[in-house]
């Protein structure tokens, strides 16, 4: 086995020779000898003709001397060339042999220090460009290279013997084998897979531009368009006037991110399309997920020969239907000018017509009275013409679908949303493109960031097409706030900003809100100390990410009698966690038992639908489902989707996100086992799960449901004491608008404490107290001022005296 | 030391192992003529009609009809036959052109070394006498 030692001295020349002058330098060199040869040749030719031969032989000699050094200049351009390029065939996949051995940059970066690859690494500017994208600390970076650790020299590291050893290659070898390095990462909170990561993405793209730089690469030559292609085929004059450039709708990206994936679509839609009939095809797949890049993959391909015998030289050309309905606004028109397109791509021989969104050309069509699939059907089924469509998976099962033989014509491929890993991937020339732009430098902790965030946080779009958008904003933000960095953290302070949902990593102040989330719950809520506790718990688990992503935030059954602060703790985790009262968001569930009811909720094709609606206006936001169990057993069916999933289907066929909210579903089932238990002075803990079970057993909730939601929280009725402090909270409250009118009001213990007497009811909670409040205080208050009494800027006091026994008898 | 380490390494390169990359982009341009004339596609359509610009037979028997389809299409197959044949011409001529092209080269790349070092003999004899 040989050993990187070994291998990277057939590069020692070409490096050395590269130290001594650049390739930026050699080409200039390169140039400037061309331009000398050149001016002393045609000196030469000048003094021969018209100075009568003076200075003839001095120039000619310089002439050729510079000729000499040009040639040594190519000779030297052609040498190093050879190395500079070496192995990249083989990381890309497109060399026909095995290759083994090293890359130039390896070679490069190891030279720099044989005796150690570590060093060598941190201190070349490929290494250094690593570090700097996966976000490691340079102080760590230099206190790793100064203490004393294990070195590990070049003969140390043993070669692949099936594959080439590129930067890569080395930087997996200190992960596994340099403990020192890789704390040194850890300390710098950069984790083996973010260094591995960004290792890609630096090498990738230098791979990438050097593979730009090499015209003379198949692959490169390629790309020329020939010339007489089309000649055998006829002019589609119509459908040119019609057509729309296939990259107004491109997302450019999917493709060199996701290789493998994107071959295997690109092999299924070239032969689906070279099929001696029917050779259409329907790609279904979410917009921005990059149909439409696979659709120009396959176009390149049949330019640059590449693609099936059968497919080659056609072309593809993409049907505006916007501009068709805009500019024919009658049926007949419209009829005749699609028949003619149609007819012309026939008899042309080599088109294959685009139409996107295939679903919203047929509706738009049908408005005017015209069946597309009886228009066009003919032509579907001859060998002369093929047609790609695409659209939605929504629209492709609510329409195409009923459409029965027309959609049998086309050869369905299915585009899923690329994974995170993947989406990364398209990040990194995205953020490339976008660096200079911008004047910003991404981190692949941000690239990483912004990919996760997207999908958590975004809920319009998917991926990557959302995660791209979000990276401009973030570009954008940056620019303006004048940072030359992104990172991670800061990604995620933008998703914050922008979703006003706590992302990323835990500031100090969130933090202490945490930690304190029991606390900052009572400031509301009176009382129901273990369900403030069990909550508090819950999204605490939530925001450390230990619960799963796919879920909303939080989600809650608030079981217990009504009054006892249920609406309250759901108004205080809106405060906590959105910022305000008014993001929490109702449903009274109680208009939802009917046989409409799903209708209702999630639309029936021409309405939205209650709980989409909701979801798409507030994705950000607490779902206050109250008296949940009036609700249809069939909702509560709708429920278990969204509590597992975090998304639902609306009857449209779209999906729905509710990964963003906090659900919580309040109920009055069990309120009487519950007020049985606390008359019996039993622990109600101990019988939650007999009240759980008693209400399981009435069939109110059915078991899957009850287990859905990440806690059933139990309510108990407040004690006189819980509610002299729901009294002064009340109070509170009224002393404040009060105040707003301009009077001051002061309420007198004796009186409170015979208003609570009042006003304590077990069974009804808290209510009963803002009755009595209401029809005392209130009412007294209002007489003094109607009366004259009580006057802007005094201040009223009320003590139980000031009462008769009939006022106080509510 | 350096330098004639250097030069040493590149003469061992330059017989050995650039030989065979010189081939390799040899191989590239033959095939990038060939694909740039379309040379394969236009031999298969050679006398095809000039954009399918064919006129129809008519429905019923008819001999102006008939005359017109036997004209256009004649014209329509001239006319692209004669266009592809100067670019089929173009494109053999140039490939021809690469194929001792890549000879040609072979043998100054051979010759490389010597010729460098007698045309820099020779400017710098030139100069000094």
């Amino acid at each position: 086995m040989n050993t990187l030692l070994d291998d990277i001295q057939q590069y020692k020349p070409a490096i050395q020779l590269n130290l001594l002058a650049t390739r930026k330098t050699l080409h200039s060199v390169r140039v400037f000898l061309g331009i000398i040869f050149v001016l002393a040749g045609v000196g030469y030719v000048a003094s021969v003709y018209i100075l009568d031969g003076q200075y003839a032989q001095e120039l000619l000699g310089v002439s050729l001397i510079a000729l000499a050094l040009w040639l040594e200049q190519i000779l030297t351009f052609a040498y190093s060339n050879s190395f500079y390029y070496r192995g990249l065939n083989s990381l890309l996949g497109l060399a026909d042999t095995v290759q083994s051995g090293t890359t130039y940059d390896v070679a490069e970066v190891v030279l720099k220090n044989e005796h150690d690859v570590a060093e060598a690494f941190c201190n070349s500017q490929l290494g250094a460009t690593v570090l700097f994208r996966s976000g490691a600390d340079q102080s760590a970076i230099a206190d790793y290279l100064r203490n004393s650790r294990q070195q590990f020299t070049a003969d140390m590291v043993m070669l692949p013997e099936d594959e080439i050893f590129s930067l890569i290659g080395l930087g997996k070898y200190l992960l596994k084998h340099d403990r020192a390095f890789v704390d040194m990462l850890a300390h710098s909170g950069v984790t083996k897979e973010i260094f591995l990561g960004a290792l890609r993405w630096v090498v990738g793209s230098v791979h990438q531009e050097k593979r730009a730089t090499r015209w003379w690469s198949k692959d490169n030559l390629s790309r020329t368009k020939g010339i007489g292609r089309e000649w055998s085929y006829g002019h589609a004059y119509l459908l040119q006037k019609y057509a729309r450039d296939i990259r107004t709708s491109a997302v450019f990206s999917t493709l060199s991110a996701n290789a493998p994936f994107a071959k295997e679509k690109i092999v299924e839609i070239e032969s689906s399309l070279a099929r001696s009939k029917e050779a259409n095809v329907l790609l279904v797949g979410e917009a921005g997920v990059g149909k439409t890049d696979l659709i120009m993959a396959v176009q390149r391909r049949m330019q640059t020969g590449k693609s099936l015998a059968a497919i080659r030289g056609q072309q593809i050309i993409v049907l505006d239907t916007n501009r068709l309905f805009a500019t024919l606004p009658d049926k007949q028109s419209l009829e005749l000018t699609i028949l003619g397109i149609f007819n012309e791509a026939v008899i042309s021989g080599n088109i294959i017509i685009v139409i996107e969104n295939l679903s919203v050309f047929m509706r738009e069509a049908e408005s005017m009275g015209i069946f597309v699939p009886e228009l066009i059907d003919q032509y579907l089924a001859t060998p002369d013409l093929h047609l790609i469509a695409t659209d939605t998976p929504g629209a492709y099962h609510t329409y195409l679908e009923t459409k029965g033989g027309f959609v049998r014509r086309f050869s369905e491929i299915l585009i899923d949303t690329p994974d995170l890993g993947a989406t990364t991937r398209v990040l990194q020339n995205i953020a490339l493109q976008h660096e200079a732009k911008y004047q910003t430098f991404f981190t692949y902790p941000a690239l990483h960031a912004l990919t996760v965030a997207s999908d958590r946080y975004i809920v319009e779009g998917v991926l990557p097409d959302k995660a791209i958008a979000l990276l401009i904003d973030v570009a954008g933000v940056a620019k303006q706030r004048k940072l030359s960095v992104i990172t991670g953290d800061f990604v995620y302070e933008v998703v914050s900003e922008k979703t006003g949902v706590p992302a990323g990593p835990i500031s100090e102040e969130e933090r202490d809100v945490l930690l304190n989330l029991e606390d900052k719950l009572h400031q509301q809520v009176v009382g129901q100390e273990p369900a403030l506790t069990a909550i508090a718990r819950t999204m605490r688990r939530a925001r450390a990410g230990i619960q799963s992503a796919d879920k909303p935030i939080g989600s809650f059954l608030f079981l217990g009698p009504t009054g006892v602060g249920k609406t309250e703790t759901a108004k205080a985790l809106a405060t906590v966690f959105f910022g305000g009262e008014d993001k929490m968001r109702r449903i009274d569930m109680s208009e939802f038992s009917g046989n409409d009811a799903v209708a209702k909720l999630i639309g029936d094709g021409e309405s939205a639908g209650v709980l989409p609606t909701l979801l798409r206006e507030h994705p950000y936001s607490v779902v206050l489902l109250d008296e949940f169990e009036k609700a249809s057993q069939f909702v509560h069916d709708i429920f278990l989707q969204v509590l597992d999933k975090g998304v639902f289907t609306d009857s449209r066929g779209t999906q729905v996100n509710a990964r963003n909210t906090i659900i919580i579903a309040t109920s009055n089932a069990g309120s009487q086992l519950i007020l049985d238990t606390v008359q019996q002075r039993k622990a109600l803990s101990t019988l939650s799960a007999e009240i759980i079970n008693s209400i399981i057993k009435a069939g109110v909730f059915r078991p899957e449901l009850i287990n859905r939601f990440d806690n059933t929280v139990i309510f108990e009725p407040l004690s006189v004491g819980q509610q002299t402090e729901v009294a002064h909270m009340l109070l509170s409250s009224l002393y404040e608008r009060v105040k707003e009118q301009g009077y001051e009001l002061h309420v007198k213990e004796d009186l409170l404490a015979t208003l609570v007497q009042k006003g304590y009811n077990p069974e009804f909670g808290a209510r009963p107290m803002q009755r009595v409040l209401q029809d005392v205080i209130e009412e007294k208050m209002a007489q003094k001022i109607i009366s004259g009494e009580l006057h802007k800027g005094e201040t009223l006091k009320l003590g139980l005296a000031d009462f008769s026994k009939e006022e106080l008898a509510v | 030391m350096l330098f004639l380490s250097i030069v040493h390494h590149y003469l061992f390169w330059h017989y050995t192992r650039a030989l065979s990359e010189i081939f390799t982009l040899w191989k590239n341009l033959i095939w990038f003529v060939g694909h740039f004339f379309s040379l394969r596609q236009l031999a298969a359509s050679w006398f095809a009609p000039w954009k399918r610009t064919v006129e129809g037979r008519g429905e019923k028997w008819n001999l102006e009809d008939l005359a017109g389809y036997v004209i256009i299409n004649i014209l329509s197959r001239v006319v692209g036959a004669v266009v592809r044949t100067v670019i089929i011409f173009l494109g053999t001529v140039s490939s021809l052109v690469t194929i001792v092209g890549g000879v040609l080269v072979y043998v100054f790349w051979i010759l490389a070394p010597v010729i460098l070092i007698v045309l820099l003999g020779f400017g710098v004899t030139l100069l000094i006498a």
